[in-house]
């Protein structure tokens, strides 16, 4: 079912968790909240689930105001990070709780929980304590209790958090291949963008409790709204270069950034002039940093000589941190690229690819 | 020292290694083995011992009784009157006084302005001792100007002669008991709730769980060890209690109150018959011992270690 937060705020105390919050979640849709930690993400799943009472604003499930609902009447089912089973019931227990409390017929309740327990692999577990079991098989408990319930939506909260790299990139298929079957709305917190990439179909960055942007993975990614949402998404992180805004002969504009001088599109240089920045920032993502040599000129916005500092082999890629004129950066370039700590190179910044902010408030041009 | 030896040394088989652990343990645990020794293991030896020994009433001069004073001790039926009334007493005491402190320890854990104050006079009865909290109480009782007289009167319940009824004697005594540990078994059930993670609650409420099946399903079994720990604590306070009964009943009226400790008191310190106050004292010893063996092994069913 649908999800709508209606300018939600929520402070505790002198800390304003969440402000003037308003998101809407599609029937079926994968949501991702996405943010550093304290950014208000978890407060917003907790006033989705009722766990928590918004100060202002309204928070409606199906068109429904739910706002002043106990947590069940929403009909929402939660995976909390440490998944919270009771270590006292044995899995079948766990997983039949929430049936119980809504007094469903016994053996509905029987077939319900085989069922997810089939489809989750835990089926020779359930009469284990969660005690005797590993990270993996709590978790897939956890999502098991949360899916018998066939909730209008499933709320989760940063689930994959405690289970180790490899069963955490395992997880992720699994849930979405999950999501694909069960097609419930999911609202899903993290600060892991790489869960918010691969899994979200819309991902909401927050910050300071307020929501920077709402987009599929890809527009977050490609065009972020502003300098806190450029910098947050990918690994590693954008390079920024703050200059001032010059106009060139024959129309064109220039960032002049010391002895690192930008060119920007003809389009980019009109936007920029009919903005009337005086100074723009310059972002700059690690792939669009390439050796110079490889490169035609006319292509780069800019090239400079930098000095390579530390080169970081991920296998299929490196991860290069450079030093030009004392300001740091890191390019990613392919496996094979021939360079070496140490070394003095030539680089360039593929043309078409600058993003450039207002330096004040951050805004994205364009 | 070359590498090799100091290798070898550090690693050692584990039966040495074993050794120096112990050797290295012993600094720390010998104060507490000396006040162990002197004040538990000793007294405790002691009393084994001169349950086989007839003596002089100042415990001298023992001579060889054999199993005699045990058998006088487990045959008599002053005996087995005391222990029926320890029986009652403990009865008495654990089981409200558990529930009326797990209820305020539910109410005080409550997250709530000024709740600290609430909690602190809920616990307070700890820091009361036996002796003063059983005068104030040998007060209220008082028939003719006892407080609790005062308000029954007012209530037009009949009042009644507590102490010196011997119906009412030992639940009177039970009374001021309970109100002696509800400040132990509130701060130590306030405690284990603390210890039940709160995502069980709210992963109980997003479910569908009310409050009352809050309370069954993740209260409880969370606050099992607890509720366990002071119903054992609170079983052997009550066969082990003294002062109380000293100051308010003096075991009487017609021996209605007189607990197994006080019929020790009695034999050991009014008749001086030490070995045979000896003897009873063991088999108090032994009895408290089996009783809490016995709560473990029936709780092993229900009761949860996390």
């Amino acid at each position: 079912m649908s999800v709508r937060f209606d300018h939600v705020s929520k402070r505790f105390g002198d800390v304003e968790a969440l402000v003037d919050f308003t998101l809407d979640v599609a029937d079926g849709e994968f949501m991702v909240l996405l943010g550093p930690s304290g950014c208000g993400k978890t407060t917003a799943l907790r006033i989705l689930a009722g766990l928590e009472e918004p100060t202002a604003g309204a928070v409606t499930i199906a068109g429904r105001d739910v706002t002043d609902l106990p947590p069940r009447q929403r009909d929402v089912a939660m995976v909390f990070q440490n998944y919270a089973l009771y270590p006292h019931m044995s899995v079948y227990d766990n997983i039949a709780f929430g049936l119980r409390m809504r007094r469903i017929p016994r053996r509905e309740i029987d077939r319900t929980v085989r069922e997810a327990a089939a489809t989750l692999a835990i089926a020779d577990v359930l009469a284990r304590k969660p005690g005797a079991l590993s990270g993996g098989q709590r978790q897939r408990v956890a999502l098991a209790r949360a899916m018998v319930r066939r909730p209008r939506a499933f709320l989760m909260d940063e689930p994959l958090s405690n289970l180790d790299a490899k069963l955490r990139a395992q997880t992720r298929v699994e849930l979405i291949r999950l999501h694909r079957q069960l097609q419930t709305t999911v609202v899903y917190v993290t600060h892991d963008q790489v869960e918010a990439m691969t899994m979200g179909h819309r991902i909401a960055v927050l910050e300071r409790g307020r929501l920077q942007q709402v987009g599929e993975p890809r527009e977050i990614y490609e065009r972020p709204a502003n300098l806190f949402v450029a910098e947050f998404i990918g690994s590693p992180s954008m390079s920024f270069f703050r200059g001032p805004l010059r106009q060139t002969d024959g129309g064109g504009a220039v960032v002049d950034v010391p002895h690192l001088p930008f060119a920007l599109d003809p389009a980019q240089a009109a936007a920029a002039r009919g903005a009337g920045w005086a100074e723009v920032v310059v972002g700059v993502r690690p792939e669009h940093i390439v050796l110079a040599e490889d490169f035609g000129e006319r292509y780069a916005a800019a090239t400079f000589e930098a000095d390579i500092d530390v080169v970081e082999s991920l296998g299929n890629e490196l991860h290069v941190s450079l030093i030009s004129q004392g300001r740091g950066m890191v390019a990613r370039l392919p496996a094979g690229a021939p360079v070496a700590a140490g070394e003095a190179r030539r680089f360039a910044v593929a043309r078409g690819h600058l993003l450039l902010f207002e330096p004040e408030h951050g805004t994205r041009l364009g | 020292m070359s590498e090799e030896t100091m290798a070898g040394r550090r690693v050692g088989s584990p039966r040495a290694r074993a050794i120096r652990q112990t050797v290295a343990a012993a600094p720390f645990l010998l104060p507490s083995l000396v006040l162990f020794a002197v004040f538990v293991f000793y007294p405790l030896v002691r009393s084994i011992w001169l349950g086989f020994h007839a003596t002089d009433p100042f415990g001298r001069n023992e001579v060889w009784v054999g199993t005699a004073q045990y058998h006088d001790v487990l045959t008599s039926s002053d005996f087995r009157h005391s222990l029926l009334v320890s029986g009652q007493f403990a009865l008495y005491t654990v089981i409200p006084a558990t529930a009326i402190g797990l209820y305020l320890a539910l109410l005080s854990h409550r997250r709530l302005p000024g709740i600290v104050i609430f909690r602190t006079i809920f616990s307070s009865t700890v820091a009361t001792s036996v002796a003063v909290s059983s005068v104030v109480w040998l007060l209220m009782l008082n028939p003719s100007v006892g407080v609790l007289n005062y308000v029954l009167g007012k209530g037009g319940v009949p009042t009644e002669s507590w102490l010196t009824s011997p119906t009412w004697a030992l639940p009177a005594v039970a009374m001021t008991t309970v109100w002696m540990n509800i400040g132990f078994a509130t701060i130590v059930i306030l405690a284990g709730l603390q210890n039940i993670p709160e995502e069980l609650y709210e992963s109980a409420r997003v479910d569908g769980a009310g409050r009352w099946s809050e309370f069954l399903h993740v209260t409880l079994p969370g606050l099992s060890p607890t509720l366990l720990f002071v119903s054992v604590v609170g079983v052997i306070f009550a066969f082990e209690s003294f002062g109380q009964i000293q100051i308010l009943t003096q075991g009487g009226p017609l021996d209605a109150t007189n607990v197994i400790v006080y019929s020790i008191y009695r034999e050991a310190f009014l008749h001086y018959n030490i070995g045979l106050a000896s003897a009873q004292a063991v088999v108090l010893f032994v009895i408290v011992l089996l009783l809490t063996l016995l709560q473990f092994g029936v709780a092993r069913r229900w009761v949860f270690y996390q």
